[in-house]
C-alpha cells in the first residue's frame, strides 16, 4: 500500500471530487441514496440488507481502507447506524447511514472487513442498542452487565438521572 | 530470538497477530506433564496500565497466551452529558477526556462545532491554538516517554521528562490558569490572546532549552542497550494491520504509515506551516517511542516557526463573532485533530437547538487499545507491559 | 586490638564472683557479635541506606529524603517505625507458617553474612574469622533464595507466585556463575579464610589478576539480589511487586531493609575479595605506621569529597545538594582526623573498607538510577550462556596458573582489558544512534 504523504503543503489540500460515488447507485440498484451536503462530507444512505455490500465495494473499489469511526444515533423515530470511512493516504471521508428500527435493531457488522470496527459496534450496542449480526465478540464494553435492566443510555428514552432522578442504580 | 511475527489467516478470515511465543509447541518429556494456564487479572490497580485498565491474561509460566482488555472503569458517558449542556457549556467537558492533552481535546470539539455551524476563526486565534497545541503535544509525548521507561523498570526518564513537562505546564498556566483542564481553545477561537512580555521570553528560552534536554533525556532510553533489547522487534504491528484496525498517531505511524491529521485532513493553521511527518518503518515499541520523541522535536520546529508568526501576525480578535452562543443549523459535522495519541475526531449533530443533539467522541486511546488484545499475544509479561506502554492509552480518553 | 581494657578482662571480672569463668569466652563471643551488630553494622547499614537514597535522588535531581533528621538522616529509622506500627496482614488462603516465616529467612542471611566479614585490621573487627569463610559465605548467601521462593509461593498470589518462580531460576542460576567467579580469590590468597584473603592483597589487589572474576561476580551478586538491571522476582511494572506483594508491616519491612542491606554486603564482599580490604591503594606494600596510613585516609576522602563536590559544584552550581555535599566530606574528613589522633589503626582500616564499599554501592545506585529491567529469557540466556561459560574459563585459567605458575590468569586478564578496550572505543565511535534516522 502507499505511505506517501506530499511533503508541501500546497499539496495536501483535500481534493474535491468525490471519486466516483455516483457510480456506486448504479453498481447497488435500489436501496442506495448519495447526497453530498452543503458542509461537511459525502452521506451515503444505504438499506441494510446492502450495507455489506456497499462497504466492500468502498474498501475494495474504492480505497477506503481506514474506518475512522462507527457510531449509532437515535433519531427519533428510528436508530441510525453511521459508519465514517477514510483512507489512510487521502483526505476523502464517506459517510454511510443505514436505518434501523426500534423493534429490530440489527445491521450487519462490518468487523469482518475492517477489525477496527469491533470495539465501536461493541460501544454502540453498549450504548445505543443496535445489533450487530456478524460480530465475533458483541459484549457491553463501557457498561457494567447489571446495566441490562436500564435502558441504552445514548437513547433519547433514558433521561439523565440527574435531570429527572430516574435510572439510579442502587 | 525469534522477532518475526507470527501472521496466520484463520478460517474466519479473522487477521491474528502475536509474538514468537505463539509457535512454541510443546515437546519432550516436560510437557506430558498436565500443566494449568494461569488466568490473572492485571489491573485495574496494576502500577503499569496507565489507570484503569483491566486486561484478561492468559499465562503459559511466562508467556501470554491470551490478553483481552476491559474497560469502562472511568466511563462518564461525556456522549450523554453533551447532549443536555449548550455547545458553549459542553468544552469544559472535554478536558477531562484525554486529561494529559486536554488542549486536543477542546480544539477537536471546537472545530467541529466551527465546522458545523460555518464560524471563521480570526488568524491570531488559530496561531495561539497552533502554539498551545504544540505545547501540550510536548508535555504529552514527554509523559508518554517517560512512564514508558518506567514501565520497563528505569526510573530516571521519567523524571528528566517531568522536569520539562513542569516548564510547559508553567507556559500553560500563564496562558490560561489551569494546568491540566485548561478550557482555553473555545468554539470561534481562544479564550484571550498569548500573553506578552514575561510569557514571550520564557517560551522562546524553552524552545532554546528544549531540545539539548530532550537529547539528554533520550540518549538514557535510546543509548541504551537493555531498552533496544526490550523493545526492539516486540509487539510488532504491521501497516496494513494497523490501517485495518483504525489506529493513528504514533501507533500508525510507527508502522510506517504517514497518516497525521495536520497533513492528511489538514486544519487551522497547519498547511502553512512546514514539519515532518514521521515514521518509522519496523512497527515496534521502539519504532512508536522513536516517532513520539522525533514528533517532540518537530513541535519544537513548528513552535519555532509560530514564534516568527506571533510578530507577523498582530494581536487583534481572538474569538469569532456570535461563537459564544452558538447556534447552528440542522445538520452534521465530522472533523478531527491531530491529538498526540492520534485522530481525535468528533461526530456532531445539531437539531437546530443551541444543545448537541449527538456528540459522537472518536477517541484514539480507544481505536489503538484495541489492537491490543491481537499484538499482544506470544509475548512474556514484561513484553505486555512494553506494549502497552508503548500504546499509551489514556483512560480518560478510553472510557469517555 | 590494643585498648587498656579488653572486653574479655571486664566481662572476666564480672562473671568471677558469679564462679562462672568457664562461659567467660561464649560470652564474650556474644558481645562481640552484638556489639558489631548494634554499633557498627546497624548505623552503617542506616547511613547507607540514607546515602544510597540521597544518591538515587541526585541522579534523579531530586532531593532524596529530607524530612527526619538533617538532611533526612533518620528516614530510614523513621520507615522502620513506621512499618512496626502497620498492621501486619496475612492474606486468608496463605500458607501462614510459611508466610511468617518467608521475611526472617531473607533478613537474616543477609545479617549473618557480616559474621566473617572482615571491616578492619585485626580480631577485634572480625565477628568470627573462620578458616572456611569463603565457603560459609557462599552458603549463608544462599538461603535467602528460599526465602524469597517460598514467599512468593505461601502468598496464594498470583503475581507473587510468578514472582518466585522468576527468583527460584533466577537465583539459582546466577549462584553458578557467582560461585565461580568467588573460587578465583582463594586460589591466589592460598586460603578460604576471608582475613587471609584480604592480607594476600598487601602487594596486588585481586581486582588487578582477577579483573574478569571481578566482573563476573559483580554481575552475578546484583542478579543474586535482585538489583535492578535483575529486579525480575519484583518487577514492579510486570508483576506489581512480585513475591513481596501481599506482605505488609515489618514483614514487609525485613524485605526491604533485607534488600537494601543485601546490596551492602555484595559490595562488602566484593571490596574484602577483589578491592584490597582494608589496604590503600599503591601504599600496601609499604610498611606504614599508623599515623600515616590515616593521613593517607584522611587526604584520600578530602580529594574524593572535594572532587564530587566541585563535579556537583560545576554542574549544579551553589545549591543545597552542593553545600550538604561539602559539610558532608568536610565532618567524614574532621572524623578521620580524630580517629588519626586517637591513633587507632584498627579503625582507620575499618574507614578504608567502608570507604571502598560505598564507592561499590555508589555504582549500584548508578546502575539503579540509569537501567531498565531486562526480560526473563534475556537474564538467562545471559546467564548461562555468557556468565556461566566466562567463569569456567577465568577459573579453569586461574587454577591452572596456581597449579603450574604458567601465567594463564594474567593472559586471560590481559585479554579482557584489550576487549573492554575495544568495546568503548568501538561503543563511543557508534553511539548507538537512531535519532539520526528520521
Amino acid at each position: 500500500m502507499s505511505t506517501e504523504l506530499p511533503d508541501s503543503p500546497e499539496e495536501a489540500k483535500p481534493a474535491d471530487d468525490i471519486f466516483g460515488l455516483y457510480g456506486l447507485e448504479d453498481l447497488l440498484g435500489e436501496g442506495v441514496e448519495v447526497s453530498v451536503p452543503p458542509v461537511g462530507d459525502p452521506v451515503v444512505t444505504i438499506a441494510r440488507e446492502k450495507l455489506l455490500e456497499a462497504c466492500r465495494f468502498f474498501k475494495e473499489e474504492q480505497g477506503f481502507d481506514y474506518l475512522i469511526l462507527v457510531s449509532g444515533v437515535d433519531r427519533g423515530d428510528h436508530l441510525e447506524s453511521v459508519i465514517h470511512l477514510g483512507k489512510a493516504d487521502a483526505p476523502n471521508i464517506v459517510i454511510l447511514k443505514t436505518a434501523v428500527p426500534y423493534d429490530d435493531p440489527h445491521v450487519p457488522s462490518v468487523t469482518p472487513l475492517w477489525q477496527g470496527a469491533n470495539w465501536h459496534e461493541r460501544e454502540s450496542f453498549d450504548l445505543m442498542g443496535i445489533i450487530y449480526d456478524g460480530h465475533p465478540d458483541l459484549r457491553r464494553i463501557l457498561l457494567f452487565p447489571e446495566w441490562d435492566e436500564y435502558p441504552h443510555p445514548l437513547r433519547k428514552e433514558f433521561r439523565l438521572p440527574s435531570l429527572e432522578g430516574k435510572y439510579t442504580v442502587e | 530470538m525469534a522477532t518475526e511475527t507470527k501472521q496466520t489467516s484463520e478460517p474466519d478470515g479473522v487477521l491474528r497477530l502475536g509474538g514468537p511465543g505463539l509457535a512454541a509447541e510443546p515437546t519432550g518429556d516436560i510437557h506430558e506433564i498436565e500443566t494449568d494456564h494461569l488466568e490473572v487479572s492485571m489491573g485495574p490497580q496494576h502500577p503499569s496500565t496507565h489507570g484503569v485498565l483491566r486486561l484478561k491474561v492468559k499465562l503459559d509460566g511466562e508467556w501470554v497466551t491470551e490478553v483481552q482488555p476491559e474497560i469502562g472503569y472511568l466511563h462518564r458517558g461525556v456522549e450523554k452529558i453533551a447532549e443536555n449542556r449548550t455547545y458553549f457549556q459542553f468544552l469544559t467537558i472535554t478536558d477531562r477526556l484525554d486529561y494529559v492533552a486536554a488542549m486536543a481535546c477542546n480544539a477537536a470539539y471546537a472545530v467541529a462545532v466551527e465546522k458545523l455551524a460555518g464560524l471563521t476563526v480570526p488568524p491570531r486565534a488559530e496561531l495561539c491554538r497552533v502554539i498551545v497545541q504544540e505545547l501540550d503535544r510536548i508535555a504529552s509525548h514527554l509523559v508518554s516517554v517517560g512512564t514508558y521507561g518506567l514501565d520497563l523498570g528505569a526510573t530516571s526518564p521519567f523524571i528528566y521528562a517531568f522536569r520539562d513537562r513542569e516548564t510547559i505546564l508553567d507556559l500553560l498556566e500563564m496562558v490560561c490558569g489551569a494546568r491540566l483542564t485548561y478550557s482555553y481553545i473555545r468554539v470561534g477561537g481562544v479564550a484571550r490572546d498569548l500573553p506578552e512580555g514575561e510569557w514571550r521570553t520564557r517560551f522562546r528560552q524553552f524552545l532554546d532549552e528544549f531540545p539539548p534536554m530532550l537529547d539528554e533525556q533520550d540518549t538514557l532510553l535510546s543509548e541504551n542497550e537493555i531498552f533496544l533489547l526490550r523493545t526492539r522487534g516486540v509487539g510488532v504491528l504491521p501497516p496494513e494491520v494497523a490501517v485495518n484496525y483504525g489506529t493513528s498517531g504514533p501507533v500508525l505511524r510507527g508502522s510506517g504509515v504517514a497518516y497525521d491529521v495536520r497533513r492528511s485532513k489538514p486544519y487551522g493553521l497547519y498547511p502553512q506551516l512546514d514539519f515532518n511527518v514521521v515514521t518509522r518503518p519496523t512497527g515496534d515499541c521502539l519504532a512508536r517511542y522513536q516517532v513520539r520523541v522525533e514528533e517532540m522535536r518537530q513541535s519544537v520546529k513548528i513552535l519555532r516557526q509560530c514564534d516568527q508568526l506571533l510578530d507577523e501576525i498582530p494581536p487583534g480578535e481572538v474569538l469569532a463573532k456570535g461563537a459564544r452562543g452558538v447556534k447552528p443549523a440542522a445538520g452534521e459535522a465530522y472533523a478531527s485533530v491531530e491529538s498526540p495519541r492520534g485522530e481525535m475526531g468528533v461526530y456532531l449533530i445539531s437539531d437546530g437547538s443551541n444543545k448537541p443533539y449527538r456528540l459522537k467522541w472518536r477517541s484514539p486511546s480507544f481505536v489503538n487499545l484495541s489492537v491490543l488484545s491481537a499484538i499482544g499475544r506470544g509475548w512474556k509479561v514484561a513484553d505486555l507491559v512494553a506494549i502497552i506502554g508503548s500504546i499509551d492509552p489514556v483512560f480518560g480518553d478510553v472510557d469517555r | 586490638m590494643n585498648l587498656p581494657i579488653t572486653l574479655t578482662g571486664i566481662v572476666e571480672g564480672a562473671l568471677a564472683p558469679l564462679g562462672l569463668q568457664g562461659l567467660t569466652p561464649l560470652v564474650v563471643y556474644l558481645l562481640d557479635a552484638l556489639i558489631i551488630l548494634l554499633l557498627l553494622i546497624m548505623p552503617v547499614v542506616t547511613i547507607l541506606i540514607w546515602l544510597l537514597r540521597k544518591m538515587l535522588g541526585f541522579i534523579q535531581r531530586r532531593l532524596g529524603p529530607m524530612r527526619v533528621g538533617p538532611f533526612g538522616v533518620l528516614q530510614t529509622i523513621a520507615d522502620a517505625v513506621k512499618l512496626f506500627h502497620k498492621e501486619d496482614l496475612f492474606p486468608a488462603n496463605a500458607d501462614r507458617v510459611v508466610f511468617a516465616l518467608a521475611p526472617f529467612l531473607v533478613f537474616v542471611p543477609a545479617v549473618l553474612v557480616y559474621v566473617v566479614i572482615p571491616f578492619g585490621q585485626g580480631d577485634g573487627f572480625v565477628t568470627k574469622d573462620l578458616s572456611v569463610g569463603l565457603v560459609y559465605l557462599t552458603a549463608v548467601t544462599s538461603i535467602s533464595a528460599i526465602g524469597i521462593i517460598t514467599a512468593g509461593w505461601s502468598s496464594d498470589n498470583k503475581w507473587s507466585l510468578l514472582g518466585g518462580l522468576r527468583s527460584a531460576a533466577q537465583l539459582v542460576s546466577y549462584e553458578l556463575p557467582m560461585t565461580l567467579a568467588l573460587l578465583g580469590p582463594p586460589l591466589m590468597a592460598g586460603t578460604l579464610s576471608l582475613s587471609g584473603i584480604v592480607a594476600a592483597q598487601q602487594s596486588v589487589w585481586f581486582v588487578v589478576p582477577q579483573a574478569l572474576g571481578f566482573l563476573i561476580y559483580f554481575i552475578a551478586a546484583l542478579a543474586e539480589i535482585a538489583h535492578l538491571p535483575f529486579d525480575l522476582p519484583e518487577a514492579e511494572s510486570e508483576l506489581v511487586a512480585g513475591y513481596n506483594v501481599e506482605y505488609s508491616g515489618m514483614r514487609f519491612g525485613l524485605f526491604f531493609l533485607g534488600e537494601f542491606a543485601n546490596s551492602f554486603t555484595i559490595c562488602l564482599v566484593a571490596t574484602v575479595l577483589f578491592l584490597g580490604g582494608w589496604h590503600l591503594p599503591f601504599l600496601g606494600g609499604l610498611p606504614l605506621t599508623s599515623w600515616q596510613t590515616g593521613l593517607a585516609t584522611v587526604a584520600t576522602m578530602a580529594l574524593l569529597g572535594g572532587g564530587i563536590w566541585y563535579l556537583n559544584w560545576r554542574r549544579a552550581g551553589w545549591t543545597s545538594a552542593t553545600r550538604w555535599h561539602w559539610l558532608g566530606y568536610v565532618s567524614a574528613a574532621i572524623l578521620a582526623a580524630i580517629v588519626l589522633v586517637a591513633g587507632l589503626v584498627g579503625f582507620i582500616s575499618v574507614v578504608i573498607t567502608l570507604v571502598k564499599t560505598s564507592l561499590l554501592v555508589f555504582v549500584l545506585m548508578w546502575l539503579r538510577g540509569t537501567l531498565p529491567r531486562v526480560r526473563v529469557d534475556q537474564l538467562m540466556s545471559f546467564g548461562w550462556k555468557a556468565l556461566v561459560p566466562l567463569g569456567l574459563v577465568n577459573f579453569l585459567a586461574l587454577a591452572f596458573q596456581a597449579a603450574t605458575g604458567i601465567p594463564t590468569g594474567w593472559v586471560l586478564n590481559l585479554l579482557f582489558f584489550v576487549f573492554v578496550g575495544w568495546l568503548l572505543l568501538f561503543a563511543w565511535r557508534k553511539r548507538w544512534a537512531y535519532s539520526a534516522v528520521s
